[in-house]
């Protein structure tokens, strides 16, 4: 994994996820950002915790398997092929509430994407994110051949997002600034205010 | 007394709107492959077969009831929640799957069409055509209440198996004994023909039609009940005129001494071969059953199938949009019906073999369609509050368990067609 290289989230899912002390913990569920979509770089990582006693500063009456909680993505101290380390020790993992945010295999992969007006593009057939140091940045949803039987406002669309967004060439990726909201089943695209 | 009676009225205006998915995609279901199939089980094996189809009905219901309730509570279409619930791949190859049945069946459909017009003296190349281009022209051109209303009007056309039926004086003591009291052989040609009827009876097809028609009319929690209701209408109906079909020619061919072994195949075989034995009338309404039949799973199985794609993939669909609004729907939709027409249209194809390699496929998908139905429809993320009970979900395993051990059956006999 190295630095830049476009990567996707799907390829991240399940990869294993290790404590300070080299503890194999779990597995990546998810992947999360800001819910006011302020920022594209990851801000918490869902965690699927093969079992803990203790969520947050709370002890529980007895142990519970298969728990997804969200930490925030400061707690990852490394990523590689092999795994994502965390720098803190299981099970005083520090939690934080998933209510508003942004969560991109839960509300963005394979969900559909919407034009302003409300029609119907395709959905997202994955999403790119980039390395940068120990952070992760979201860069674009993936088209995939979808683009190939795309309709012509569709078309139309993509070239003034790409007028827009110069820079940006690669025509199966929508770029992660023309997202202007998640709604609850649809990932909306436009070009945004000028 | 006057609050109760102004009640009654508002849930049948209710019922009367929501009415429709459950009880078309039930009709559509007996199409030309059902007729055949319903005809040689019944040619067959006489009234003996007839209590299959109690057990199959009532799964059939289980199954369509969790589609009207996945598509209700979710808004979305199964192809859809499919897509969303596990990987772009899954959904790929499912999809593939379902498309080559799909259009196998419509193939097949076509076949139907052409068979019962030249009953009639119609030749194929004017009948198919014909036929394919009115399917398609109306659902073109209709909104969905429109189409919905013929396809309902049209649906009625089922009644002539029931006369049929009746035609051919079956013995009605020995009817309702095959109905009620469960009897089997022990023979390889018998279970495939079970599973024949199952594979039939329950196609994959008819979750994604119903769930998407159902998202289509916009139907919210308040119409549960309706739509159950609807559901169950049609599965009756269902269960009528496949009952029918079976009696009919079980009447005619099986507990007819005087007809010997007649070896029906097809459908069209089925309503020729009346005319000698049960008369004229009961092969011409088995005839004319056969064609609309035909026609009408013609135009569904290829809507069906665009709805299908076109919820898989995200792209702009439904027929309330116009051709420029959802290209990829009309163009689906018309690949099917050009398609399915055209290949009936090819001198010497083997159709038959076709329509089996269809029902088989048909046949290994249903539980693969169903394991996914059961893991969406008792997730709490998407279900809420309706998701399944802990014994109703139980008995869904049961029976997706049944069908797995029955695809084997029919995968492994469809290969090593012993005693068929």
């Amino acid at each position: 994994m190295e630095e830049g290289e476009l990567i996707k989230i799907s390829d991240l899912i399940k990869v294993k996820v290790y404590d300070r002390e080299g503890l194999h913990i779990g597995h990546v569920q998810d992947l999360a950002l800001e819910g006011d979509l302020s920022t594209p770089y990851l801000a918490y990582l869902g965690l699927h915790l093969h079992w803990t006693d203790r969520v947050g500063e709370f002890e529980l009456v007895r142990p519970v398997e298969d728990i997804v909680l969200l930490t925030p993505w400061s707690q990852v101290q490394d990523i590689d092929e092999d795994g994502i380390r965390l720098n803190c020790v299981h099970p005083d993992i520090p939690i934080v509430t998933a209510k508003g945010k942004c969560l991109m295999r839960r509300d963005v992969l394979n969900k559909q994407m919407l034009d302003a007006a409300g029609n119907r593009i395709q959905r997202v057939d994955d999403v790119f994110i980039e390395r940068e140091g120990k952070t992760l940045k979201v860069i674009g949803l993936e088209m995939g051949l979808g683009w190939l039987a795309s309709s012509s406002s569709l078309q139309n669309l993509m070239e003034k997002l790409k007028k827009k967004f110069g820079g940006w060439q690669d025509k199966e990726m929508i770029p992660w600034e023309a997202v202007l909201r998640i709604d609850d089943d649809a990932v909306v695209i436009g070009e945004g205010p000028e | 007394m006057a609050r109760k009676r102004r009640f009654s009225r508002k849930n049948l205006i209710i019922f009367l709107s929501v009415l429709g998915p459950g009880i078309i995609v039930s009709m559509v279901d007996n199409d030309a492959g059902g007729i055949a199939t319903y005809s040689v089980a019944g040619a067959r094996y006489g009234y003996s077969i007839l209590w299959v189809m109690i057990p199959t009905v009532l799964l059939l219901y289980m199954v369509q009831e969790m589609n009207a309730r996945m598509g209700i509570v979710t808004g979305k279409g199964l192809a859809a929640l499919i897509r969303e619930r596990f990987s772009l791949r899954l959904t790929a190859l499912i999809m593939l799957a379902v498309m080559v049945a799909n259009f196998t069946n419509a193939i097949s459909n076509f076949a139907g069409v052409a068979a019962s017009a030249q009953i009639f003296g119609i030749p194929r190349w004017v009948a198919v055509p014909l036929a394919g281009f009115g399917v398609w022209y109306i659902v073109l051109k209709g909104s969905y209440r429109i189409v919905e209303k013929i396809f309902l009007l049209v649906g009625g056309i089922y009644i002539c198996y029931i006369i049929s039926a009746f035609i051919a004086k079956p013995d009605w003591g020995a009817v309702s004994k095959g109905l009620f009291v469960p009897s089997g052989q022990l023979n390889v040609s018998y279970i495939v023909m079970v599973v024949t009827v199952i594979g039939t009876t329950i196609a994959p097809w008819m979750q994604f039609y119903q769930q998407a028609s159902i998202v289509d009319k916009g139907l919210d929690t308040e119409s549960l009940a309706f739509e159950r209701l609807d559901t169950a209408v049609g599965n009756t109906f269902l269960f009528v005129a496949a009952g029918a079909i079976i009696v009919c020619c079980a009447a005619a061919f099986f507990n007819n001494p005087a007809v010997g072994m007649t070896r029906i195949e097809t459908a069209e075989e089925a309503a020729m071969a009346l005319a000698p034995i049960a008369g004229v009338y009961a092969s011409t309404l088995f005839a004319v059953g056969l064609l609309f039949a035909s026609l009408f799973a013609a135009s569904i199985l290829p809507l069906s199938s665009a709805y299908m794609v076109c919820e898989a993939f995200g792209w702009e669909m439904g027929i309330d949009r116009s051709f420029s609004e959802a290209k990829n729907f009309y163009l689906a939709y018309t690949i099917f019906i050009v398609g399915g027409a055209l290949i009936v249209l090819i001198p010497g194809l083997p159709l038959i073999t076709m329509m089996l390699i269809s029902q088989t496929i048909n046949g290994i998908l249903l539980p693969v369609i169903v394991t996914c139905m059961l893991l969406i429809v008792r997730d709490r993320d998407i279900m809420g509050n309706y998701t399944n009970s802990d014994v109703y979900h139980a008995v869904a395993w049961v029976a997706v368990a049944i069908l797995y051990i029955l695809d084997i059956m029919l995968v492994v006999t469809t290969i090593f067609p012993v005693g068929r």
